[in-house]
């Protein structure tokens, strides 16, 4: 087969590694060094090699003593540093598996050790390995690191990640030789005596040995202690770990006396420590002379054991060498920490298939499909896909949501609302469990009825809010926020399993039993009627209140609550038949679908807070002015004792406003510091920030929320809004409602 | 190795919590946790002395994966090994899920419904993997 190096065309055999081919062909040079470029070669034959490091393709940095040759194979020497190519690379995946006993090195120690195993062995191997009966050999894979629990993860030919989880490791990771130190051992043909006898004892090569250093690396890694071996001038493994034994070279057994030690006799700037860096034993001195003590400091004084190479050759010699200019012995010097992973590894093999299309779930509703062909445009909340909008064909968004926000305000719009977390909670103590999680008071909440609920953690802030709705008499159906659904949950489950175990009551997450469409506007009975036997009217269905009957012919459980203030009806179904209730009510009459831009509008008008947009984890139910939401009977709560707080009750907390700019047509932008006065000179006090702003068509004017610093005490005030880039806006502050702050419109038309 | 990849109906659906139900005949039971479990073919009102009993029947969709190479698609995203007739609530890929091996060569992955597009693309794309690597 034929490749090429450097632009010139080379013969190659099946099995060479490209870094084997060079050197069979007579090239001992070739590479330059990163800073000095200082001419460099092969030096060594395994993953440790600090010089021939070359671009394959769109891959920087790859070790031409791992590249396995194939035919056409174009590489390029690197002086230290690649390129990452912007090119389409090939998707890498991943692979987990379980076994008895995980063997780390194939070396004679490692198939020794994998023979003897009991059960299911794996054997990881970083070169090419012959099969073993009754074992999983996986050749061409690195060990990349040890984790708790046993779990090793390694690289299969850079492109399978694999995740092992072993009852039992053996490390059979062999030995590194290091460089003799000499003025001028990084010359080319220079190469560790054990690559000179794996390359064939190549004409012109000299072979140099300052010793072995054990591969002590994955040890280390899994929390091993190491201690210094003198005989071989190497740190080898110390003490026990549960699960994970050392075996052949790599405790230092069979290794070969180390060559006695000596700084070099000549010019130490010539005597080379970390080739990778082109650190020298000067420089070493340098970092000694400069007072530096640890091996810590020494690294970072002079970048040794930093290259891509983690120092593989490097690092006993420095350990040696600091040693040696401080008169002390080198154990007591310590090592520099070993990190995985062990050999670089691409990004590409990191994400494995997270990536493109599958880099995250997109989750979608059962209606979706309706929301598409009616030219919906989306938002990601969370992982969901929500309609933002449907604009009209050559309609901009502000007309879309302007038109949106008219049609439920005066007629009647239905929104998607399946997104919204759904939580089931049962038991006997299904009151007390949420009497402790929300704020509010649920006694008094009877059967068929639901209320708005905030919950709080411990510090008092605000964590979701929702509805609860007492759908039986030891059975609720709280629901959370799109985004928060999970975390609810879990926060939910934490507090039961771990504080309250004693409290009989199950939670179970039903946001997917049920698909949701929300009716909202002073037509929604007009629309509705016809569809269902519910009666509509307010006296028999009033506001907060929940009903169970048939809606276009489908189970259905129907809520009058309200996100825009506005008459509205939530109704849900069997998440099978959402897309069937949706095409029911859509055909029903002349009703606008509407996206979560205007549901954001119609609920600021309302000052309806949403968490995590006018909230930040900064802020308590009484800044937003809900404090009508937060008992004060109830012996405790989660975030009762933080109210008690100095902190929590400063007049000067930032509170929720709302601002209306004095140019009736100017937006401000959400994220706007405020700031007392249009003049800004430094330091200028922050006030607050706005959080929501938008075009509302009910006022016929832009408005905003913010959150303000004593806020609550300065309606009336005129301040400036103050974007990223620009002047400030000017904006006057006012209560927080601004549109039905008497709540007339929830019940409709006056009959 | 291969494997084939299609979407099958369970029927109605209860997570049951409490002790282990007794398995009526033909009546799927799943482990989901020490205290729960899923319950293929029954309804709400099936479990009186349960501490609670929820339909879940369209919470979840059910794909179905079989055929010799199947165990290695899973061991592409899932850390967990299930034997046959066992059942686990786990992770595949970046979807949560309920992993069932009815057979030797044969496993049902009970999926919420709107991460059922994206695990379907993902359990495509493993299977187009596998038979690239064998």
């Amino acid at each position: 087969m034929r490749f090429t190096f450097a632009g010139a065309e080379y013969e190659g055999r099946e099995g060479e590694t490209l870094a084997a081919a060079l050197v069979r062909n007579g090239v001992l040079g070739g590479f330059r060094s990163i800073y000095r470029g200082r001419p460099r070669g092969v030096y060594s034959a395994h993953e440790e090699e600090p010089n021939a490091l070359v671009q394959v393709g769109p891959e920087p940095l790859v070790r031409a003593t791992l590249v396995e040759l194939e035919d056409g194979l174009v590489a390029d020497p690197l002086a230290g540093k690649g390129r990452l190519v912007p090119a389409p690379r090939p998707r890498c995946d991943a692979a987990h598996a379980r076994c008895d006993v995980l063997v780390v090195g194939g070396g004679r120690s490692g198939r020794a050790a994998a023979a003897a195993a009991r059960g299911r062995v794996i054997l990881v191997e970083q070169l090419g390995c012959a099969p073993l009966d009754g074992v999983q050999v996986l050749a061409h894979t690195t060990a990349l690191g040890v984790y708790d629990g046993n779990y090793v993860v390694a690289a299969e030919r850079g492109r399978r990640l694999w995740k092992i989880r072993a009852l039992r490791i053996v490390l059979a990771t062999g030995a590194i030789e290091r460089p003799a130190l000499f003025p001028g051992n990084d010359r080319p043909g220079v190469m560790l005596a054990s690559a000179f006898e794996a390359y064939g004892r190549p004409a012109g090569a000299t072979p140099v040995s300052g010793g072995f250093s054990p591969r002590v690396h994955l040890w280390s890694q899994a929390g091993g202690r190491l201690r210094w071996d003198d005989r071989i001038g190497a740190p080898v493994p110390a003490g026990e770990l549960r699960g994970i034994e050392c075996a052949g070279r790599l405790t230092g057994a069979g290794l070969p006396d180390a060559p006695p030690f000596a700084l070099p006799d000549g010019d130490e700037d010539e005597t080379f420590v970390d080739l990778e860096r082109d650190a020298t034993v000067a420089d070493v001195r340098r970092a000694v002379e400069a007072g530096l003590r640890s091996v810590e400091h020494v690294k970072r004084y002079t970048s040794i054991g930093t290259g891509s190479d983690q120092g593989k050759t490097a690092n006993v010699n420095a350990i040696r060498v600091a040693a040696e200019l401080l008169g002390v012995h080198p154990g007591e010097l310590g090592t520099t920490t070993f990190r995985p992973p062990y050999v670089p590894v691409s990004f590409a093999l990191v994400a494995g298939r997270d990536r493109g299309e599958l880099f995250d779930p997109v989750r979608v509703t059962p209606m979706h499909p309706w929301h598409v062909a009616h030219g919906a445009v989306f938002e990601d909340v969370g992982q969901w896909k929500r309609p933002r909008y449907y604009p009209r064909p050559g309609e901009e968004m502000d007309a879309a949501v302007l038109r949106e926000c008219r049609a439920v305000c005066e007629a009647v719009g239905m929104q998607d609302v399946s997104t919204l977390g759904k939580i089931d909670v049962q038991g006997p103590d299904a009151l007390e469990l949420l009497n402790r999680l929300y704020t509010n008071a649920l006694d008094s909440l009877e059967v068929g009825r639901c209320r708005y609920a905030l919950m709080c953690r411990a510090d008092g802030m605000v964590l979701d809010d929702g509805v609860v709705m007492r759908v039986g008499e030891r059975r609720y159906l709280c629901t959370t926020t799109t985004g928060n659904a999970a975390a609810v949950l879990a926060w939910m489950e934490e507090w039961l399993q771990t504080e309250w175990p004693e409290l009989r009551v199950r939670l179970t997450s039903v946001t997917e039993q049920w698909a949701t469409a929300a009716v909202a506007g002073p037509d929604a009975r007009e629309l509705l009627a016809p569809l269902t036997e519910i009666p509509l009217d307010a006296e028999r269905f009033p506001f907060m209140a929940i009903r169970e009957g048939e809606v276009a012919g489908i189970p259905a459980r129907v809520a009058r609550v309200s996100f825009s203030g506005e008459l509205a009806f939530e109704v849900s179904v069997d998440g099978r038949r959402g897309l069937e209730l949706w095409e029911a009510l859509a055909a029903a009459g002349d009703v606008t679908p509407y996206g979560t831009e205007a549901m954001h509008v119609l609920r600021a008008e309302k000052a309806y807070p949403i968490v995590g947009q006018d909230t930040d984890g900064t802020v308590t139910p009484f800044d937003l002015g809900l404090d009508w939401i937060v008992s004060r009977t109830k012996p405790d709560f989660v975030g009762k004792r933080s109210f008690a707080r100095a902190d929590t009750s400063r007049p000067d907390r930032k509170q929720l406003v709302a601002l209306l700019p004095l140019d009736p047509r100017e937006l401000v932008p959400e994220g706007a510091q405020l700031a007392e006065t249009a003049e800004l000179t430094p330091p200028v006090p922050m006030l607050g920030h706005v959080t929501s702003s938008y075009r509302s068509a009910a006022l016929g004017r832009t408005f905003a929320l913010a959150l303000l610093a004593g806020g609550r005490g300065r309606v009336g005030d005129v301040l400036y809004a103050v974007p990223p880039r620009g002047d400030g806006v000017p904006v006057r502050v006012a209560e927080p409602v601004l549109y039905d702050p008497e709540g007339a419109r929830r019940d409709g038309r006056p009959r | 190795m291969t494997a084939v990849l299609a979407e099958v109906d369970l029927g109605a659906l209860v997570t049951v919590r409490g002790p282990r139900p007794a398995e009526a005949a033909g009546r799927l039971v799943l482990a989901l946790g020490p205290d729960e479990w899923l319950v293929a073919g029954a309804g709400e009102d099936d479990f009186p002395d349960a501490d609670a009993a929820v339909d879940v029947s369209a919470a979840y969709r059910c794909l179905e994966l079989a055929g010799p190479g199947a165990p290695a698609v899973l061991a592409q995203g899932c850390s967990v090994e299930v034997g046959v007739g066992e059942s686990a609530a786990t992770l595949l890929a970046r979807a949560g899920v309920v992993l069932h091996r009815p057979e030797e060569e044969r496993f049902r992955i009970l999926v919420r419904p709107s991460f059922a597009p994206y695990l379907r693309a993902w359990l495509e794309e493993a299977l187009t993997s596998l038979r690239a690597s064998r």
